[in-house]
């Protein structure tokens, strides 16, 4: 007897627990509903979309771990139809119609078809546990035609106490399995990624796709090179030497293309880099080659081709620069300081 | 070794008991022999089998229009389009200088071309996969190969066509429909069996 009342504040409190518990889950799951994380990037997508993918050449790799040919130009073209404005099942539906659907690694996972699985689960845990609780409720309701024994009358009692505890346990369970199951819609809602569901959240590192992009551009896939520039970009927009690519590869094509405002736009992108890092003797480089080619202004090419060899270039990028420079400074007037 | 033996005598429908241990062990050794032999045999055709050719892979493709193909030709000069090659069927390789099978069946494809340019009902159409124009058209030079071949610069056509790997080669009927894929290298007799196969059955 002296037990009880302690035991009162303890079930007392462990009622509160439990519907604190539960108004928590369904406040978060308000809470994830009205306060969305900000849309994915193209590039977000475009990763999270490259690891959904096989590399078809490769064993076991999704295109975004994969530096195989063929990984690369897929790579290229998720990024190119995404930003075509199309949708990731769109994407994987033309995949999977070249390749066949084992090019998914995980199955598609859009928001609404993993909704399609999982809800209904805790759907019928949540009937099943509701069901169990109401049949028990069945079970105490006292018949009248029953007559206890007044030996077995407390222990009867006691058994009752104990079920309706039980009950009220599994009422309370099916609800917290409606709050966690509203939690997970609101969390799909939101965008949230689905546990199991395989993407990455390591993003490819900024390293990777600069060689890449650099193999690119060597093999003279100046598009594909500039996909990956540009991702490059949007994860850090103050990289200056994706940007003097970047520039000097617009560049090329508006000259390729007589299409001077091109070349204006990649010119632009390369002194931007320059304002960047000064010491960067790409950027030096091209914006020279740029103005003496393009804006016929020597001696300001010079300015930058100084600056170009007294930043240490590599051998092979003064052999690249090397007849332009020499001809800048003939046209300015000056010793060439290369031979 | 042995113990892949007794795994494989204790799932024989002969059970330990019905065996003296004198003859158990006989059915040790010739077992083990057997194995012995079915392996030196397998390396061995292995070994000298000419290299694999002409494989037919599944492809959703197959059965379906081709993807569509349109761009400048390797060498500059003109405007390339599947399309323009409807009525013959089209044989489509995507190759790449850098790959040996490739180099392996550039003179089967070769001698193709040359059979089916004297009948006119088929042609070849080269795609380079992730190769510079210029090593790709040094390539297709120096084998002789005198089709239209066109520059994939970023790939859209390889992933188009399910392309993991050059070489592939897909065969396009004369309505523009896909008949096979083929990885790995084709020849010209391979070839012709399938074009052979699609016409006998009016594909």
């Amino acid at each position: 007897m002296s037990e009880a009342p302690k035991q009162t504040s303890e079930n007392k409190l462990k009622y509160r627990l439990g519907w604190g518990l539960i108004a928590l889950l369904l406040i978060s799951a308000v809470g994830l509903v009205v306060l969305k994380p900000a849309p994915m990037s193209v590039t977000q997508r475009a990763q999270a979309l490259d690891a959904q993918i096989r590399c078809p050449a490769c064993e076991g790799q999704s295109v975004l771990d994969s530096s195989a040919p063929i990984a690369v130009d897929i790579r290229a073209e998720v990024l190119n139809d995404i930003q075509a404005g199309q949708s990731n099942s769109e994407i994987m539906t033309t995949l999977e119609g070249a390749y066949g659907s084992g090019i998914s690694l995980a199955p598609t996972g859009s928001a609404l078809a993993s909704l399609a699985w999982w809800f209904p689960i805790g759907l019928i845990v949540a009937v099943i546990l509701f069901l169990i609780g109401v049949g028990l409720k069945r079970r105490l309701q006292p018949e009248n035609d029953v007559v206890i024994e007044t030996k077995s009358d407390k222990r009867s009692q006691n058994y009752r106490v104990l079920l309706g505890a039980k009950r009220k346990l599994l009422f309370r369970g099916a609800l917290f399995s409606f709050a966690l199951a509203a939690l997970y819609v609101a969390g799909l809602m939101s965008g949230l990624k689905l546990p199991g569901a395989k993407t990455s959240s390591n993003e490819i590192p900024v390293s990777k796709l600069l060689t890449d992009a650099r193999n690119l551009s060597a093999d003279n896939q100046e598009q594909a090179a500039l996909a990956m520039y540009s991702q490059v970009l949007s994860i850090d927009p103050k990289n200056a030497y994706a940007l003097s690519e970047q520039g000097w590869l617009v560049s090329q094509s508006g000259e390729a293309n007589h299409d001077p405002a091109l070349v204006e736009i990649g010119q632009a992108e390369i002194q931007k880099a320059i304002e960047i890092d000064s010491n960067l003797a790409e950027a030096r480089l091209y914006l020279g080659t740029i103005l003496f080619n393009d804006d016929d202004q020597p001696s300001q090419a010079v300015v930058q081709f100084q600056s170009f060899l007294a930043d240490h270039p590599s051998q092979e990028l003064i052999d690249a620069g090397r007849s332009q420079i020499i001809l800048a400074y003939k046209a300015d007037n000056k010793t060439p300081p290369l031979k | 070794m042995s113990d892949a033996n007794f795994d494989q005598l204790s799932q024989t429908p002969l059970s330990p008991n019905e065996l003296t241990p004198r003859s158990r062990s006989r059915v040790v050794i010739l077992a083990s022999f057997t194995v012995a032999l079915v392996a030196i045999a397998l390396v061995a055709i292995l070994a000298t089998r000419p290299q694999a050719g002409n494989v037919q892979a599944p492809s959703p493709l197959v059965g379906q229009n081709a993807p569509s193909i349109s761009g400048t030709s390797l060498n500059g000069n003109g405007f390339i389009n599947l399309s323009a090659f409807r009525g013959k069927y089209v044989v489509i390789n995507f190759f790449a200088s850098w790959c040996t099978p490739c180099q392996i069946e550039e003179p089967e494809l070769v001698q193709f071309a040359y059979q089916h340019g004297k009948t006119g009902d088929a042609v070849v159409l080269g795609v380079a996969f992730n190769d510079p124009s210029s090593d790709a058209e040094n390539f297709l030079h120096s084998s002789g190969s005198t089709w239209p071949s066109i520059d994939d610069t970023t790939g859209s056509i390889a992933t188009a066509f399910g392309v993991s790997e050059p070489p592939e080669t897909f065969v396009i009927n004369p309505q523009g429909i896909v008949l096979a894929k083929l990885i790995g290298p084709v020849t010209d007799q391979g070839l012709d069996s399938v074009i052979s196969k699609a016409k006998s059955l009016g594909e």
